[in-house]
């Protein structure tokens, strides 16, 4: 029996652009965030820990939503962009226990 | 029944051939094309996630040392135990731990800070510490001291200020008071004595000038007599300051400062490790020390005072005072 696709199907394990988006955002993101360590800035650019991981989020929900398409990179920008979210708020609480000045 | 399912077989095989029949295969170009655009797919999808990982290591390492700091408060523990015990080792030397700074890199912490000393009524800046943890070990601290009269980095019986009664003094001790004598009035300083015998801290406030302060007070914790351990490494005199401190968060700032001074050893005790690579001795033999201060009660052999110059002169026609050395010495601040 010979192999074949049918056409309609052509184009259903491309990405979604979206959850590309997303996953790009989410790369970006983390390059800010590892800059700011490095560099160790006291204050961390709200910037790539909340704004773009925002966008990365929303994008990455859109992309997960979005039928016969692969999810991957959905999901690796929604994963990225949670990541920096429990990130900032465990740095926030451990930054708050460790040699507190009111 | 059996010749319906049959017919209903054969209509349906028919259907499947008929729509295999429309199914385009590719062409050899169309087939290479979609080969090379899963290939670029697949090898982007690897350069971004191999990306991601290689990003993540930086925070989430330093994320885990936040965690590590912050959880049961060790932080906080190990910055306690460090200013603590120059509390009880440094004489007359006290930390604002309100401008302590600390930084946490990866897996380690620095923390640096400002030590100060009373002299006369005002409290100087007489340099700063500098210590790296690597999680919970420190490194010996590295101490930028702006002092005239610097006790000894290496403490050997020679070079200490203060002496047991039954410890044998140095030479030195006999020309304390020269610098005391030359000092001009109208300055405010700082004298070390070592008395004849232990007291009471609340009996040598009687023998003392009015005008005078106590700022330290060295505890007899019987192994300053030899001034070494059972090791026979030199030890440091340890004590207190009598005073209320109302500096904030001072472990002293209590009207019971006795009180105050054995919590703070039972809490080296349990990180002596700590507490060693910060003082000055190499050994402070906390367990025989604070066994020994328990048996017999908190008795004093010598104290660091601070008054005007003048004052500090009258010193020397205690009877109950062995030896003086003066320390740091200051302008007029006195009133």
């Amino acid at each position: 029996m010979e192999l074949g696709i049918k056409k309609k199907h052509r184009s259903n394990r491309l990405q979604t652009i979206s959850g590309f988006l997303s996953f790009v955002i989410g790369l970006i993101s983390l390059a800010g965030l590892n800059v700011a360590l490095l560099m160790k800035e006291k204050v961390f650019p709200g910037m790539f820990i909340i704004q773009l991981p925002m966008l990365g989020f929303v994008l990455g929900m859109i992309g997960l939503f979005t039928r016969r398409r692969s999810r991957l990179h959905a999901v690796w920008g929604l994963s990225i962009s949670l990541f920096l979210f429990i990130f900032t708020f465990l740095m926030i609480i451990s930054s708050l226990g460790i040699n507190y000045k009111p | 029944m059996k010749d319906n399912e049959n017919e209903d077989y054969q209509q349906f095989l028919q259907e499947s051939l008929h729509e295999r029949d429309e199914i385009q295969p590719y062409t050899e170009n169309a087939q290479i094309e979609i080969v090379k655009t899963g290939k670029s797919q697949a090898r982007r999808t690897n350069i971004m996630i191999s990306l991601a990982i290689l990003l993540l290591i930086v925070p989430v390492m330093t994320l885990a040392t936040y965690l590590y700091y912050s959880i049961g408060s060790r932080a906080d523990k190990l910055i306690d135990i460090v200013t603590n015990t120059i509390y009880i080792t440094e004489p007359n030397m006290s930390v604002r731990k309100l401008d302590l700074e600390e930084d946490i890199g990866l897996f380690s912490m620095n923390i640096t800070f400002d030590v100060f000393k009373r002299i006369g009524k005002e409290d100087y800046k007489m340099g700063n510490y500098d210590v790296d943890f690597l999680l919970d070990q420190p490194s010996f601290p590295k101490k930028d001291l702006y002092l005239d009269r610097p006790l000894a980095e290496n403490p050997d019986k020679e070079s200490e200020f203060i002496f047991h009664p039954k410890a044998n003094p140095p030479f030195s001790i006999t020309r304390g008071m020269d610098i005391l004598n030359k000092l001009p009035d109208g300055t405010v300083a700082e004298a070390y004595i070592s008395l004849y015998q232990v007291m009471k801290p609340k009996d040598l406030q009687n023998i003392l000038p009015k005008n005078i302060e106590i700022r330290w007070l060295a505890v007899d914790t019987g192994l300053e007599a030899s001034q070494e351990d059972k090791e026979g490494y030199p030890i440091t005199p340890i004590g207190y300051p009598p005073q209320y401190d109302p500096t904030t968060w001072s472990p002293f700032k209590t009207d019971d400062n006795e009180k105050a001074f054995m919590d703070i050893l039972t809490e080296l005790e349990k990180n002596e490790s700590v507490a060693t690579k910060v003082a000055r001795a190499k050994s402070l033999s906390l367990s025989s020390r604070i066994a020994y201060i328990k048996k017999h009660g908190i008795h004093i052999y010598g104290a660091v005072l601070t008054g005007p110059t003048e004052e500090l002169r009258k010193l020397q026609d205690i009877k109950e005072i062995r030896a003086v050395k003066a320390g740091e010495v200051k302008l007029w601040n006195w009133e």
